[in-house]
């Protein structure tokens, strides 16, 4: 089944770019461009995910957020805004937002997000503690990773770097996502330390004579699964 | 100053470490103050009473005294100066009993009878009563009377005195009794005036923990004024209305800059959305590179938005009521691990060295990009010299950050142009760089109440940030708008 984005942006140049990315990715979109349209087409919750642009006409992308969450609509929720700044990000998470990107940021970035989104929505909530992706298993409890039966030597990060890829399996998980997750930075220090940290967890994972399960997306970001496996939509 | 709910002159005492000397501040000269009036109005008092008991006591000697002068001069009425010098020689015959002083002398001051030997030197003829040094006949020294004396129309001097033997004896009880009131009065005095000094204190301390609130972030608090209208309520009335001032400007504020960062940031990301979709449309390959550099620049412009902002922000103290609790030895190790790769490329070495438990309240994402530009300028121009150095320790009640490299370094006159906006230093323009990151380090300083200091690592620089750890409950979100 299609799933449905709403977008709330009243720029016409981002809501075109956002309209053309998500229908390209797969998405249904529907686009309000102000914030009382953003609201009636909320309160429907037919909608997988909403994408809201922080500062609107007439209304503040925040209080829009605050109004449907107090009304009960709990569709995950993506800010779009030019403020970076992070007590900005806290004052989003407050109103209830599940995430928040800053402008301008690349349509696979977002999409990549939603999709990390949506997977956490429909998720159980009980606590998962073995983590399986083909023959390659990270037992949480005992911190220990194993592909094809035999342990992998992994430092404390490269570990934390594995489990964010396996709980996102098949999915694209971008740098700025890596760097909040695994070392809680919101900002891109412009260094290789991710590069460094996938090539030895490759290292380690895609040993020779394994089918390669960490994949490099080109302009995007990585993920892990078969070739095959990978979510058609990314 | 820590706030809280401690006895207000206890604190200014335990805060007076290291500051003026206690008796030049202004405590101590108000209580000195009141003090002085205190005793300045005593001192008065007490006089007017010496005096006027002594006043008093010497209209209770005059009366019988005048009562005998009156018959005296009764007797000269009726005889003339014959029947006065028999009554002067009777009444100096029982002079003993009542303790009178009694002359008569003719007009060359020659002895007619009583029992003084001769008119007092220094004693004028008439004079009212006035107490007098006098020795009469049957004395061994001279005592004090109380004395007056008469000129006779015969031109005969008549003097009359009566001995102020109790005078010396309640003076002397009197001046005891008025000393031990002023004695008295200093004690009482001194703890009236801390108690003033107290009450003072308190209502100040009230106003300046409104301040300090305020200077935390908690825009909204504001003085309880009472309507009374005195100075105090004036003060805290006044207070309040800067405060209300201050809010709506840091309102403005905070509105100016989201506005100008959605309005410049907007057509930059249309630019950038642009570039996307003309790469998109695949251009030749010579044009490729082009695009690219195109991109570069939108992206350094936006980061120096980003920057600009980031900064404009802290100095203004917005973000205060977002401070969150982080572990500041675990952020430096974080960055350290992050820039340990692009270190090691450049053939230079993080050392990293970290205390544990260095808990703090703070903005982490923005010591988070403070450091991370102070080791991004450490790798940019601190490289050749030998390894970088990360460390954060614990310093009193601050968390030192420091990143230290063994290169050329700043002179120390320089290092001011280096935290100014822009402020690039010449050897600094032929890299790329928004001349922000100093500024934005020095900013975060600010926003934390702390210090962003540049000194020599002899050889290199040390770049030290120096941020309080905050840890006091009154510095956690209060309210600020959010």
């Amino acid at each position: 089944m299609q799933r449905k984005i709403l977008v709330v942006e009243d720029d016409v140049a981002t809501g075109t770019y956002l309209l053309t990315g998500l229908q390209k990715a797969g998405y249904d979109v529907e686009w309000a461009q102000d914030g009382s349209g953003g609201i009636e087409l909320a309160r429907r919750q037919d909608f997988d995910g909403i994408v809201l642009d922080r500062m609107l006409p007439g209304m503040d992308g925040l209080l829009l957020l605050q109004t449907i969450r107090a009304e009960g609509v709990n569709t995950p929720v993506i800010i779009l805004s030019a403020i970076g700044k992070t007590d900005e990000r806290v004052r989003g998470l407050r109103a209830g937002s599940d995430d928040y990107l800053i402008k301008p940021f690349e349509i696979d970035e977002l999409i990549a997000r939603l999709e990390v989104l949506q997977r956490r929505q429909g998720r159980s909530a009980t606590v998962v503690t073995r983590l399986t992706c083909e023959d390659l298993t990270l037992d949480l409890l005992a911190s220990r990773a194993e592909r094809a039966g035999q342990v992998l030597l992994l430092q404390p990060r490269a570990r934390q770097l594995l489990e964010f890829l396996m709980r996102n399996q098949g999915r694209i998980v971008t740098r700025s996502m890596i760097y909040e997750k695994v070392w809680n930075l919101d900002f891109d220090p412009g260094t290789n330390v991710i590069d460094v940290y996938v090539s030895s967890l490759r290292k380690e994972i895609d040993r020779p004579g394994l089918a390669p399960l960490l994949q490099t997306v080109r302009k995007s970001g990585y993920v892990l699964g078969l070739p095959g496996n990978v979510d058609p939509q990314m | 100053m820590p706030i809280g709910r401690t006895w207000p002159l206890a604190t200014w005492l335990r805060d007076r470490q290291g500051r003026r000397p206690i008796w030049r501040s202004t405590s101590a000269r108000f209580l000195l103050l009141h003090l002085a009036l205190a005793v300045g109005c005593t001192v008065p008092a007490l006089l007017y009473v010496y005096i006027k008991t002594d006043q008093i006591l010497l209209e209770d000697f005059q009366r019988p005294l005048e009562f005998r002068q009156s018959n005296l001069e009764k007797q000269y009425r009726i005889g003339g100066i014959d029947k006065l010098t028999l009554a002067v020689t009777s009444r100096a015959e029982r002079a003993h009993r009542d303790r009178t002083a009694i002359l008569l002398v003719d007009r060359h001051g020659r002895k007619l009878a009583g029992n003084l030997a001769a008119w007092p030197a220094g004693v004028g003829s008439p004079q009212d009563w006035t107490p007098t040094m006098l020795r009469h006949d049957r004395a061994a020294k001279s005592e004090e009377y109380l004395t007056l004396t008469t000129r006779l129309p015969t031109g005969h001097s008549l003097l009359l005195g009566g001995l102020l033997d109790n005078r010396v004896d309640m003076q002397t009880a009197l001046l005891r009794g008025l000393a031990a009131a002023f004695a008295l009065a200093i004690p009482i005095g001194l703890l009236g005036s801390v108690v003033i000094v107290h009450e003072m204190n308190r209502m100040v301390q009230a106003i300046a923990v409104v301040g300090h609130q305020v200077a935390a972030g908690d825009l909204a608090r504001r003085a309880t004024t009472d309507g009374s209208g005195d100075p105090v309520d004036r003060l805290r009335t006044t207070l309040n209305v800067m405060l209300d001032r201050l809010e709506v400007l840091v309102g403005e504020h905070r509105m100016l800059t989201d506005a100008l960062a959605h309005d410049l940031r907007s057509p930059l990301t249309r630019i950038h959305i642009q570039l996307a979709h003309a790469q998109d449309d695949a251009p030749g390959l010579d044009q490729r590179p082009r695009f690219r550099a195109i991109e570069q620049e939108v992206e350094l412009v936006l980061h120096m938005l980003e920057s600009a902002l980031e900064i404009s922000r802290a100095e203004a103290g917005i973000g205060r009521g977002a401070f969150e609790a982080f572990d500041a030895g675990e952020l430096l190790r974080g960055l350290g691990e992050i820039y340990q790769p692009l270190a090691l490329s450049r053939t230079v070495g993080i050392a990293i060295e970290c205390a544990s438990g260095l808990d703090m309240l703070g903005d982490r994402g923005l010591v988070a990009r403070a450091v991370a530009n102070l080791i991004d300028n450490a790798l940019k121009y601190g490289v050749g010299g030998g390894e970088i150095l990360l460390q954060a320790t614990a310093e009193g009640d601050a968390v030192h950050l420091v990143v230290a490299d063994r290169a050329n370094g700043i002179p120390a006159d320089r290092r001011g142009d280096a935290l100014r906006k822009f402020g690039r230093l010449d050897d600094a323009r032929s890299s790329p760089g928004s001349g922000l990151g100093l500024s934005l380090v020095s900013a975060v300083a600010s926003l934390h109440r702390g210090t962003f200091v540049l000194e020599d690592n002899h050889p290199g620089l040390r770049a030290r940030l120096i941020l309080p750890r905050n840890l006091d409950s009154s510095h956690i979100q209060q309210g600020v708008p959010s």
